[in-house]
């Protein structure tokens, strides 16, 4: 868009917007490094047709993204408890709530933004790369992986609020530390202290598909997923959403 | 000078406030065309296009400056092209077509920290901001040279037909680290594998020490964007612009 073609207050108005975007994305990555990831479900839109996809398919609906992000605060959880267990001269004492996230990080920061808001001002679009690390807790006790991925998303404007109603979450790089990236990752030695993480599951996706290969030496080439173009209206652009084949370039 | 002191109409700071936007945007759609192989697409929808400016483009890394478009793209585009075919040699199974470009290959580029000064006449723009990026070439054994990539990334924008494009461009390598090795065991004199590096900046147009890593302390410091008025070449990002790192003879 031509900027000389807008008014002032039609700039500014695009410009809010696209900071309101921009800020839902901090706090949602800020959300992943403070352990807050059962409340990522309060930056999504009520509707039921939203959808969260990963590298192995669709989470869609309420009840299947919520029931995504509880599965990760379930974990949480239980890698608190374990911790604390494990740590007793330095967590004693302390209540589940003080103990929730302890030892643990996603740290998952966002930057190079591409962000398109609709002429009809009702949507936006917008692409982040994620250049992070990750620490799971494991059988092994704590594990630490790099974390490079992309998040591309569609807002909608949902009774005065800018809401997610679809979103890319797609791993490019998901290595444990210290290794190359293509380097086998042989098994570490199991700590007893940390066995009940092999409980740990996750709900299947709605719709299981392969949206992304994490890199392999022997993978096709895969760019990022499409980025943002100026539009009018979001049904008559592709959308991050299950029929929008725009998680592959 | 005069207009130099003139206090901006609300519609020009609003347009000040939005040039700044189309910059980070047109920073960050270079990021991922080159990540994604969009080379040709970056130059025909990024870079500058008016003759004059076409000739005066520029687009430097630590090793020296391709200067005029036609070099930048050769560079850019054909030489990048020609070492995607070399890597995808080595995989005798796959079809050796454009379209298998990047096959055992990953690429991430990005630009955060982002810093603009926008001149006060309006014309350019001046950019900072910072790559941490990842490059693998794959081999078909499985193996790959894997890197994170490190790289200040400063900039000089001017507008075309109201648009703003890149006009000078230089890619200031800190470090290229390989991916899973013990950092203790890299060499102490050139930490930032300087190999890597030279292979990433090919053979510019201008050989020049356009940025040494050791010194990055001062090269930051005297390139970052100032307040300006109107563009000054001998502050340019290219082979003119020399920062203090020349005169005080760190680099030589």
């Amino acid at each position: 868009m031509k900027k000389q073609n807008y008014s002032k207050e039609d700039l500014l108005t695009r410009w809010e917007i696209r900071r309101e975007v921009q800020n839902i994305m901090g706090k949602y990555s800020q959300s992943y490094c403070i352990k807050q990831e059962g409340a990522l479900g309060q930056f999504w839109s009520r509707r039921d047709d939203i959808c969260l996809g990963l590298n192995n398919g669709w989470y869609v609906g309420q009840e299947a993204v919520l029931g995504y992000y509880a599965a990760i605060d379930a974990e949480t959880a239980l890698a608190s408890r374990l911790i604390a267990a494990r740590f007793p001269e330095k967590l004693a004492g302390k209540t589940e709530e003080e103990l929730f996230g302890v030892g643990q990080i996603s740290y998952r920061p966002i930057d190079t933004q591409v962000v398109e808001v609709a002429d009809d001002l009702q949507s936006a679009k917008g692409l982040w790369v994620v250049r992070g690390l990750v620490e799971w807790v494991t059988t092994a006790g704590p594990v630490s992986f790099w974390d490079f991925s992309y998040w591309a998303v569609d807002f909608i404007l949902e009774d005065g609020a800018w809401k997610i109603l679809h979103m890319l979450d797609l791993h490019e790089i998901d290595k444990r530390q210290g290794l190359g990236l293509t380097d086998a990752e042989p098994a570490l030695p199991e700590d007893p202290a940390f066995a009940e993480m092999a409980s740990v599951t996750y709900p299947a996706p709605t719709v299981p598909c392969v949206l992304r290969e994490t890199y392999r030496a022997d993978r096709a080439f895969t760019p990022s997923p499409r980025l943002p173009e100026p539009y009018r209206t979001l049904d008559e652009t592709f959308s991050y959403g299950m029929e929008g084949g725009a998680w592959n370039g | 000078m005069a207009d130099a002191n003139r206090t901006l109409t609300q519609e020009e700071q609003v347009w000040r406030l939005w040039d700044k936007e189309e910059i980070k945007d047109l920073l960050n759609r270079f990021a991922y065309y080159t990540a994604n192989n969009d080379r040709r697409r970056a130059i025909t929808e990024l870079w500058v296009a008016g003759d004059e400016n076409r000739s005066t483009a520029s687009l430097g890394y630590n090793n020296g400056y391709y200067t005029g478009l036609d070099n930048i793209i050769a560079h850019y585009v054909v030489d990048a092209e020609a070492r995607g075919f070399e890597a995808l040699s080595a995989y005798s199974g796959v079809a050796q077509t454009e379209d298998n470009l990047g096959y055992g290959c990953s690429f991430v580029h990005t630009m955060n920290t982002p810093y603009i000064e926008v001149a006060g006449n309006g014309r350019t723009a001046k950019y900072i901001g910072y790559d941490c990026g990842l490059s693998c070439i794959g081999s078909p054994d499985g193996s790959s040279d894997s890197n994170f990539t490190f790289a200040k990334v400063y900039a000089d924008l001017i507008q075309e037909d109201g648009v703003w494009k890149i006009w000078h461009l230089l890619i200031a390598y800190d470090h290229i680290i390989p991916a899973g090795i013990s950092y203790g065991d890299l060499d102490p004199e050139a930490p930032w594998g300087a190999d890597s590096v030279e292979r990433a900046c090919g053979d510019p147009t201008v050989r020049d020490v356009a940025y040494d890593a050791l010194y990055g302390w001062v090269d930051v410091w005297e390139r970052l964007p100032r307040p300006y008025y109107s563009f000054d070449n001998a502050k340019a990002y290219t082979a003119d612009g020399k920062p203090a790192c020349y005169k005080i003879g760190l680099y030589k």
